[in-house]
């Protein structure tokens, strides 16, 4: 049996990283919110933070990892509330780890000590905080999803002084890899965890995101930071959503937090936060990896469809292909930019082949995957149901012509595949 | 909560064996685990049409995950159907070997993705029952007439079938071919007992209430937009018009034990998360062949100790049609349109034979012995002239195990019984022969048994026997030891042959359901 691992907010932005990881890693999940996850392997228990009652969680349970966090600026009282009834629901041995923020290390802010008294809740309970600082990459979703946009939008971006707040950026894969540990960490022990990296500047961290974003360096405009959190304060008026400005604020005026010691203990290396150039150079270091990463499988999605289709590998098709790809493994198989004819004749002395390895079989469960895909798109109905009886007087004649030569085909593929198999595998698989 | 009967389970029993509840003005209470996720919706438009205009087809056509195609049934694999079979063995804790667990926690159970094959049970086939079969006479008709009944008439089937159809659904193109070739070797194929005829369907030739006549959309494997094939989710709409009757989804029954007169039901409300107590006079157990069957065992504390059920162990096989080949592919309903059986007695299969129009191509390419790429060449051209049949052997064929641990999981260990390996080739052997005279050719290795469980047609975990013994149930459904408790779906059904069971299921629901009516107003 997989271990059974509970987590709220498993919708949110990390919590959506955090359910794969889980998985990935081999545990079963069980997401506790008011929206379904719909993803296999995951069990789903009705939760709400606002409104919260003592779910019914099952016995194996190993622990439960909550993220959910009251954005729209709700009452501590109900956040209080729910962390009890989700402590009450544990069975006795299972951990409790609330996920908090830097914030709550020196909190300046309402923010940031309505996450230090929710830790000290959580200590009551036995549980572990854990305090991660501004977390980036993955899905542009959540406080990072909006910086995304914000930098997006505009190519001017503040130079904030008096103070230069400085950031403790952490990688949502890092931080989700950083919960899963302390899930396995000795237990009768409650403590605080700090999840994040080596300081920034936060206009660093902004212009490193608008690299990312959108390809070239930004301009900064001196700001002080007193002018930026009225602006801040106004908009979040207008739109009655507190949490942005007030976490980016109390994030902003956060003092260091020294992370090296919890990081040591946990056996945890975080990956270092890129720097401009590294993006613009389109290294191999995180955010520009994902971009490479998808690249490589639109590419090899491309490939897969026009082997499978006969097909101009249709862009909404590509776009599914990677998409679903990222969403269980994100790693491409094959090299990118393959010549077709010759890919096409490879993946035909694979395809079906009998000695497989892991990669092969990969390989298989993928071009299944594409299979599917090229089947729902309406250009293959037209190739597949209607083109080959057009000519009803022929279509006989075409149909069993047309089936004979795919026979020899196969009589042909067959052949060789013995022994052009290797060479295959070797023109096809890129070398990760 | 309280309510005077309280039915656990709104599929095809659970509705059947309300309906005599609700006319007799009792106080009902259905409850189901169902929690209504979002579906990709259908369009309403033929399904050769939408496949050329619809651009967003893979919304609705397939679930986009990564894992390899496999060989049982493609409907568990559509995402327009993912709520009536997601978290079944989840939710139940069911662990097995050799055996594919398949149920529905959802409103509506297994009938939103059933074939809609129906069949009554002659008097041979119930001859382990404790009644006799003019006993179930009167609500095979009543429910026929409720749901609505398509297909054949006093044709070669007629006696298998036990039930005639009002109107008959249109052939496609393969299938009036088959009734012609039928037709003129007839006389031969009776000689090896092989009979053919229209399937009879629960399907709707004429519009009713809100379900609309079928009109050959071919949509049926996503399931109908139309609702022309029956589901008990519409049953249980018109049940909760009469006024008598609530229902309660994400209700999960989890125990239930006796309080003086009277039962508490202990359930898991889905939606909250918080758990709660019904009070009932009666209970009405419908919650499936499974599901029935660890509430029974659990309040009999029959723990560790394996029960015996039945399967009825299938295979398939594809058919083509040499003559056809050539023609394009012609839209129609994608159900069985024509239904076979061989044999007689305790030799005899059934099954039917399904257009292949409505079918993914890549389910075909999967099973093909080609490249994909090959694969679809072949499969897209040679598919119009082609019918998939299936089989179904008796159930006696099967003997599984079922065990309720103390962990509150339930162990299933299928078992084929002995001897089921050489009949099913002989039966493979003969089926050849006689598709052979109907001009079709049983491709070579296409004949396939199919994954235990796979056929969820499940019966006979709590029988009925004249002098039911614990873990058994009378002829009125009482269960053992629980005066007050019965059982309606399939789990009392003593034996399983080899034909479709639902509409026997429904209607011994609807005679127990009419039982309980009696006792009450008699105990008034």
């Amino acid at each position: 049996m997989r271990p059974l691992v509970a987590i709220t907010g498993a919708t949110g932005y990390i919590g959506e990283r955090l359910t794969l990881k889980a998985l990935q890693s081999g545990y079963s999940v069980l997401a506790l919110g008011r929206r379904p996850v719909d993803v296999v392997g995951v069990t789903n228990v009705a939760f709400d933070i606002q409104k919260p009652l003592i779910p019914s969680l099952p016995s194996e349970i190993i622990g439960l990892i909550h993220l959910a966090a009251d954005i729209q600026g709700g009452s501590l009282d109900a956040e209080r509330e729910a962390l009890r009834c989700l402590a009450a629901a544990l069975p006795k041995e299972a951990r409790l780890l609330f996920v908090s923020s830097q914030s709550a290390a020196a909190p300046t802010s309402p923010y940031g000590y309505g996450k230090l008294e929710l830790e000290t809740e959580v200590t009551q309970l036995g549980g572990v905080s854990i305090r991660p600082g501004l977390v980036y990459g993955g899905p542009k979703k959540g406080l990072y999803g909006k910086l995304c946009n914000l930098v997006r939008r505009t190519r001017i971006l503040p130079r904030l002084i008096w103070p230069r707040p400085l950031v403790q950026p952490i990688h949502v894969d890092d931080l989700a890899e950083c919960l899963l540990t302390a899930l396995n960490a000795p237990h009768k022990k409650t403590y605080v965890f700090a999840a994040a990296g080596q300081p920034i500047a936060f206009d660093t961290f902004l212009a490193t995101l608008a690299a990312n974003e959108n390809g070239s360096r930004s301009l900064f405009l001196p700001t002080p930071m007193i002018a930026l959190q009225v602006l801040l304060g106004f908009s979040s008026k207008a739109t009655g959503n507190l949490s942005a400005s007030d976490r980016l604020a109390s994030l902003a005026a956060t003092k260091r937090m020294d992370t090296s010691a919890d990081l040591i203990k946990s056996g945890i290396t975080l990956r270092p936060f890129p720097s401009i150039d590294t993006i613009l150079g389109r290294s191999n270091l995180d955010m520009s990896e994902a971009r490479a990463s998808r690249r490589a499988l639109l590419s090899e999605g491309g490939l897969m469809i026009a082997y499978l289709g006969r097909i101009k590998p249709p862009l909404s098709t590509v776009r599914a292909y990677a998409r679903t790809m990222e969403q269980f493994k994100g790693q491409s198989l094959l090299k990118a930019n393959l010549w077709r004819p010759f890919s096409t004749l490879a993946l035909a002395l694979l395809d079906r082949s009998k000695a497989l390895g892991e990669r092969e079989q990969e390989l298989l469960r993928r071009l299944d995957l594409v299979l599917r895909l090229v089947e729902s798109h309406p250009v293959s109905a037209t190739r597949w149901l209607v083109a080959p009886f057009e000519n009803r007087a022929m279509a006989p004649v075409f149909t069993i012509g047309a089936i004979g030569i795919a026979v020899g085909q196969e009589i042909i593929v067959r052949a060789l595949r013995s022994f052009l198999a290797p060479a295959a595998a070797r023109i096809l698989f890129n070398n990760v | 909560m309280r309510a005077q009967v309280v039915v656990v389970g709104t599929g095809a029993a659970g509705v059947s064996a309300a309906w005599p509840l609700a006319r007799a003005g009792l106080d009902v209470l259905m409850i189901d685990p169902g929690l209504d996720m979002p579906t990709p919706e259908l369009p309403n438009i033929d399904y050769l049409h939408a496949r050329r205009t619809d651009d967003a087809q893979s919304k609705w056509m397939f679930a986009h995950r990564l894992s390899n195609l496999t060989a049982d049934s493609p409907k568990f694999r559509v995402p327009t159907l993912a709520n009536v079979f997601s978290g079944f063995a989840e939710l139940q804790k069911i662990h097995t070997e050799n055996f594919t667990a398949i149920g529905s926690i959802a409103c509506g159970g297994l009938t939103t993705a059933w074939g809609a094959g129906v069949a009554a049970f002659s008097e041979s086939e119930m001859r382990d029952w404790p009644l006799p079969r003019s006993a179930l006479d009167v609500h095979y008709r009543s429910i026929s007439r409720r749901i609505g009944i398509s297909g054949g008439s006093e044709d070669d089937l007629s006696e298998h079938f036990g039930i005639e159809g009002e109107a008959e659904l249109p052939l496609d193109a393969v299938g009036q071919y088959i009734d012609g070739r039928y037709h003129s070797a007839r006389a031969r194929l009776s000689q090896r007992d092989f009979r053919l005829a229209h399937a009879r369907l629960a399907v709707l030739t004429k519009d009713r209430g809100s379900r609309r006549a079928c009109a050959q959309f071919g949509l049926c494997l996503w399931g109908c937009p139309r609702g022309s094939i029956y589901k008990a989710s519409d049953d249980l709409k018109d049940l909760l018009k009469t006024g008598n009757l609530r229902h309660r989804s994400g209700i999960f029954a989890e125990t239930f034990r006796r309080d003086g007169e009277a039962y508490v039901i202990r359930f898991l409300d889905r939606r909250n998360g918080q758990r709660g107590e019904i009070r009932a006079n009666r209970i009405l157990l419908a919650a499936g062949t499974l599901g029935s069957a660890k509430l029974a065992l659990d309040h009999l504390g029959h723990i560790d100790k394996p029960i015996r059920f039945q399967s009825t162990p299938t295979a398939a096989f594809a058919l083509l049609f040499p003559r056809l080949i050539g023609r394009p592919p012609s839209g129609g309903t994608g159900l069985a349109q024509h239904w076979y059986q061989l044999g007689n007695d305790a030799d005899a299969v059934c099954g039917g034979l399904f257009p292949t129009t409505g079918l993914p191509i890549s389910e075909f390419v999967l099973r093909a012995p080609f490249a994909r790429r090959l694969g679809i060449v072949v499969l897209s051209r040679l598919l119009p002239a082609m019918r998939v049949g299936n089989v179904f052997f008796d159930g006696a064929r099967s003997d599984h195990r079922l065990t309720l641990r103390s962990d509150g999981s339930l162990f299933i260990q299928g078992n084929l019984a002995e001897g089921f390996a050489l009949h099913a080739k002989s039966t493979e052997r003969k089926l050849r022969t006689a598709f052979r005279l109907i001009g079709g050719l049983a491709i070579p290795g296409s004949f396939k048994a199919g994954a235990l469980g796979s056929d969820v047609h499940y019966a006979g975990t709590i029988p009925m026997r004249a002098r039911p013994q614990p873990g058994e149930t009378s002829a009125d459904g009482g269960l053992w030891g629980a005066p007050g408790v019965f059982v309606v779906d399939g789990s009392v059904l003593p034996s399983l042959p080899p034909k479709s069971h639902t509409l026997t299921i429904m209607a011994n629901a609807e005679r127990i359901g009419c039982g309980v009516v009696q006792q009450l107003s008699a105990s008034r």
